[in-house]
Order: structure tokens, then sequence, then C-alpha cells
């Protein structure tokens, strides 16, 4: 289900990174696959493994645990990736926030979690989540003209 | 597993407590022991503010704020989605 439902995320994502392939290479390249591959890891890793590790990921908060598995995979994309400075910082900063937000979408699927607990997680990840993701738009799209 | 604030808003009333165990039985994480005729919140941080005790409790000795523990609903509810209602429209 948080699979599904961030399908548009990705969706919105490829046609983004298109646009910026087309901007930075005047068609659509290869480039497209390894641009988008990020967004695709950063979904199943919130949508898939921190569901599955959920016991063993460090934190109360699922959008620590999240944040966990996310900084995780940025490294893994950073080490398998090409990426320049302002790019690898862009995809780092959407990463976590993507694999953030959606692990604290399963505070829904558990049987122990509270209203009161729920509320306070939102008010205290939500802020960074946001900014994490729009700082993260902003390098990833700039990196395309540097 | 547990947690955040767990158990926060769950207040047994020890005078109205009767004993009768019902808060024993229907809880899913056995928050509640019955001891000498009264019952005791044995486990506070296990608690998930279902209102599962509230709602059976005859003698209304139990207080707890339940509600979906949704960050999902939170923010639906957030946006002014379903109104008043909590809902994460997961069904």
């Amino acid at each position: 289900m948080e699979i599904v439902g961030q399908f548009k995320l990705a969706l919105v994502a490829l046609v983004v990174l298109a646009i910026l392939d087309v901007i930075r290479h005047h068609r659509l390249t290869p480039h497209l696959a390894t641009d988008f591959l990020p967004f695709v890891a950063a979904i199943l890793t919130g949508g898939l493994l921190v569901p599955v590790l959920l016991p063993w990921l460090p934190f109360r908060y699922f959008a620590l645990k999240g944040m966990v598995a996310g900084v995780l995979l940025a490294a893994i994309l950073l080490v398998l990736l090409p990426m320049g400075l302002t790019e690898g910082v862009g995809v780092v900063l959407l990463v976590v926030a993507i694999t953030s937000y959606i692990a604290m979408m399963f505070t829904g699927s558990t049987t122990f979690t509270t209203q009161a607990g729920a509320k306070l997680e939102v008010r205290r990840a939500l802020p960074p989540i946001l900014v994490s993701a729009a700082a993260g738009t902003v390098l990833r799209i700039t990196a395309t003209f540097v | 597993m547990r947690y955040i604030l767990n158990g926060h808003s769950l207040v047994l009333d020890a005078v109205l407590c009767n004993g009768c165990g019902r808060c024993e039985e229907v809880c899913p994480h056995a928050v509640f022991v019955v001891m000498e005729r009264k019952a005791m919140i044995a486990n506070r941080e296990d608690c998930m503010e279902c209102g599962a005790c509230r709602m059976n409790c005859a003698t209304k000795a139990i207080e707890v704020s339940a509600g979906v523990g949704c960050a999902a609903a939170i923010i639906n509810s957030m946006r002014g989605k379903n109104g008043e209602c909590v809902s994460c429209d997961c069904g």
C-alpha cells in the first residue's frame, strides 16, 4: 500500500528528471535510468525494507527508523553512482526525506502506536522532512546547470 | 515493541474499581493486573490507548484518550481532509 501510494511521487520525479535530462543533453539519454534509480530505491527501502527491519532499526520514532535506513541507502548510492557534490548532497537529502516519510506512514499499521505518540511524531518529524525534501529538490535541479 | 508516549493518558481510579477483571481480559497488551479485587496498571509502557478497557469498565474507573495512532491520519486531519475525523482512508 505504501509503495503503491508513492507511485505518483515516482511519476513526478521521473517527469522532472526527464526534463532535466533533455535540458542537459538535448535528448533523452540512458542517464535518466541512473538518475531515477535513487527514487525507486528510496521508495522500496521505505516501503519494504523499513517494515521488514522495524524491530531491529534503532529509535522509537518511525521517522528516525526510516532516516537510518535512508542514510544507509544514500551511502550505498553514493558509492555506486557517479555524482558531483551538488547532485550527491541533493540525492542524499531527497532519499532520506522519502524513506523517513514513508516509514512514518507505517505507524498506522502496527498494534503498539498511540494517537498522542503519532501526533508528537508528526509535529517533530514532518518539518525537517519537508525542509530536507525541498532543499534536496533545489540542489538536484541546480546540479543540472552547474 | 514500544512507541512514544505509550499509556500517557491512561488513568485508573482505584476507588471506583470493583475488581471485576474485565480490563485484564480485554486488554490486548496485558497492561492491567487484578490483585485483591482491585485492578492496577502493571505495564503502562505497553498500552496502545485503544480504549477497550474504558469501553468495558462497568464502573467507569478507567479514562484513556483513545484514537488511531496513524501519522497518515494525523496529516490528513491537519490538511482538513475528512473534516474533524482523524482517518487515514485505509478503510
